[in-house]
This record gives structure tokens, sequence and C-alpha cells, in this order.
């Protein structure tokens, strides 16, 4: 009865299109122990939302995204599909925001997203040949990234100065003390 | 024969609310299509319909001039001029496509003082759909 109670709450909840209040009620929900207690909740929390909801909520809807996957797995992807256009990247401006700092979020935010990187690779079409040579290059890119400097050169080097001093030792560099015919 | 009855059709209603004058709409979308060749302003409301658009082409740039920046910056700002006289205060902004005018677009919605809540990004991503066109070999010939 009370997963019922709480997947009817979940359908009302994802209907109307605000991303922030459904994972905070459902986590402060789950906190309380006495259930019965849903429908009065169900009410206040309704009686919440406002056009002004998601600025105060937004820094506790923080926290809640860090452990919602694990609680709600088929949750974790709600907030493309909560929207009626799924989108790739989203940011939320807060008041007063500086403008290049918004301008740099963002362009942070669609670089980690790889979107521009993805629309140029789906500008044309690439034959294998391409599509390979793409990936062993995105490939080289991330060890690059992953390891900058392996620890085995430095013992090489070390060996490399000590054959080389005792190979000029015994070279021989000087010219022979000889008389020589034609100099 | 008998005098038809005059009837109030619902058809007359809808032409009479679409007129611009009455709708004042304090919350918009305002969609930014920014392709590499021009970049395409578009007011809607919340539900979708358009109110206003502007262009880099509409604002007199022609030829490879409409995809630059500059282009952007000045079709965002006529489209955000005839709705501000509407009265939109909170707007929306969803971001299409790559090119040169995401940037410069998204810094003149700022400028013009209209108060974000989202910016999107809402570029479509095939998931392995449709075969793009070759590459672009004939280009290189001229």
């Amino acid at each position: 009865m009370a997963a019922s109670s709480l997947s009817s709450f979940l359908s009302s909840l994802l209907l109307p299109k605000r991303p922030s209040p459904p994972l905070v009620d459902i986590l402060c929900l789950l906190s309380q122990p006495h259930l019965r207690q849903t429908p009065s909740k169900r009410a206040s929390l309704l009686a919440t939302w406002g056009p002004s909801a998601p600025p105060s909520s937004f820094s506790s809807l923080h926290n809640a995204t860090d452990i919602s996957p694990i609680l709600f797995p088929s949750l974790a992807y709600s907030s493309t599909l909560f929207f009626k256009s799924a989108y790739n990247v989203q940011i939320i401006v807060n008041d007063n925001e500086p403008e290049e700092k918004l301008l740099n979020r963002f362009r942070k935010e669609v670089l980690k997203a790889g979107v521009l990187l993805e629309a140029k690779r789906r500008r044309f079409f690439e034959n294998k040949h391409e599509k390979k040579k793409r990936k062993a290059r995105e490939a080289a890119r991330k060890n690059r990234k992953r390891r900058p400097l392996p620890k085995a050169p430095k013992d090489i080097k070390h060996l490399a100065n000590k054959e080389r001093r005792g190979d000029e030792k015994d070279d021989n560099w000087d010219v022979p003390d000889v008389d020589l015919p034609y100099c | 024969m008998a005098k038809p009855i005059p009837r109030t059709s619902s058809r007359r209603n809808g032409r009479i609310s679409s007129r611009k004058n009455a709708r004042r709409i304090p919350k918009g979308v305002i969609h930014v299509q920014a392709s590499f060749n021009n970049t395409i302003v578009t007011v809607t409301d919340v539900r979708g319909r358009v109110i206003s658009w502007s262009s880099a082409g509409t604002c007199g740039f022609k030829g490879t001039r409409r995809g630059t920046p500059f282009a952007a910056q000045t079709a965002a700002g006529n489209a955000i001029r005839t709705v501000a006289d509407q009265g939109m205060q909170r707007a929306e902004v969803m971001i299409k496509g790559p090119g040169l005018g995401r940037d410069a677009a998204l810094r003149a919605i700022r400028r013009s003082g209209i108060l974000l809540s989202f910016i999107r990004d809402v570029t479509p991503m095939p998931h392995n759909g449709c075969r793009p066109p070759k590459k672009d070999v004939c280009k290189n010939k001229h």
C-alpha cells in the first residue's frame, strides 16, 4: 500500500515541469518513518510548489543528486526525460551572475558533454578507415592525459651518461705526435 | 426561407486572440539555432508558439558574413527588442547546433536585460540514424 501510494505520488510529481522538487521530496519522504502521513505531506509539498521554487531548492538538490542514482536507478536520467525536449546540457542561471562567468560555465559543460565534437563528427560521413583513425587519435589523447611521464626513462638516462663518459675516455681524440710528411 | 441563426463561431474567437497587441507574455523561450552558415533566433512562449523571429540574413548580412558571431549578436538583439516591448521578463534559452553564433547570441541575450532561468543545449543527436552526406570533396576543387 505504501509502495502504491509512493508510485502514485511519483506519477503526480512527474507531470508538471519542475525538476528539483521530486527528488528532494522523495528523499525527505523516505526519511520519514511513518508513511501514513503521505496524504497530508503530499498536500503540503504540492502547496510549496510555485513558479519561484527552483532557485531556493537548487542547493538542496545538489546533495540529493549525489545519492539519488543509487536509491532510484530508474530515475537517474529523469532530468533529461522530465522536460518535453531532451537536452544535452542544462545550466540553471543564478541571479546576478557575471556574464563571463556564465558563459564559461556553459562552455565548460558543453565541452564536458562533448556536444561540439559529436556534431563535427556527424557532419560528414566517415568510412571505416576514418573511424579507425579518429578512434586511435582519441585513445592517444586520453592516454597522454592519464599517463604524462612514465618512471622508466630516468634510469636509462643515468646509464647512458655513464656509458658516454666511459666512451669519451677510451676514445683517442689527440692527434699523435708524429712528423707528418705533408703538414 | 428562415433567417439563419447567428452563431458565434469558435474560429472567430481564435482569430481575435491571436492579435499581437493583446498578448502580454511575462515568460518565454528563446531558441537559437546556430549553424555554420547562419544563426536564427526565434522567440516563443512556453508552449512553443512563435512570437517573433530574426536571423542574421534578415539583419542585412549576406553570404559568409551571416555565420559570424557579430551577425548572431545583431540577430539576437533584434529579436529581443521586438519582444521586450511585450513585457517579457524571464526567458529560457535553448541553443541548437554547432556554430560561432552560440556564444555571441547568448552574450547578447544576457546583455539585453532579460532574466534567464535556464540555458539548455538541445543539439539533436542521432543514435546512429540517417547517413550524413559524403565528405566535401567538391569544395576544395573551386
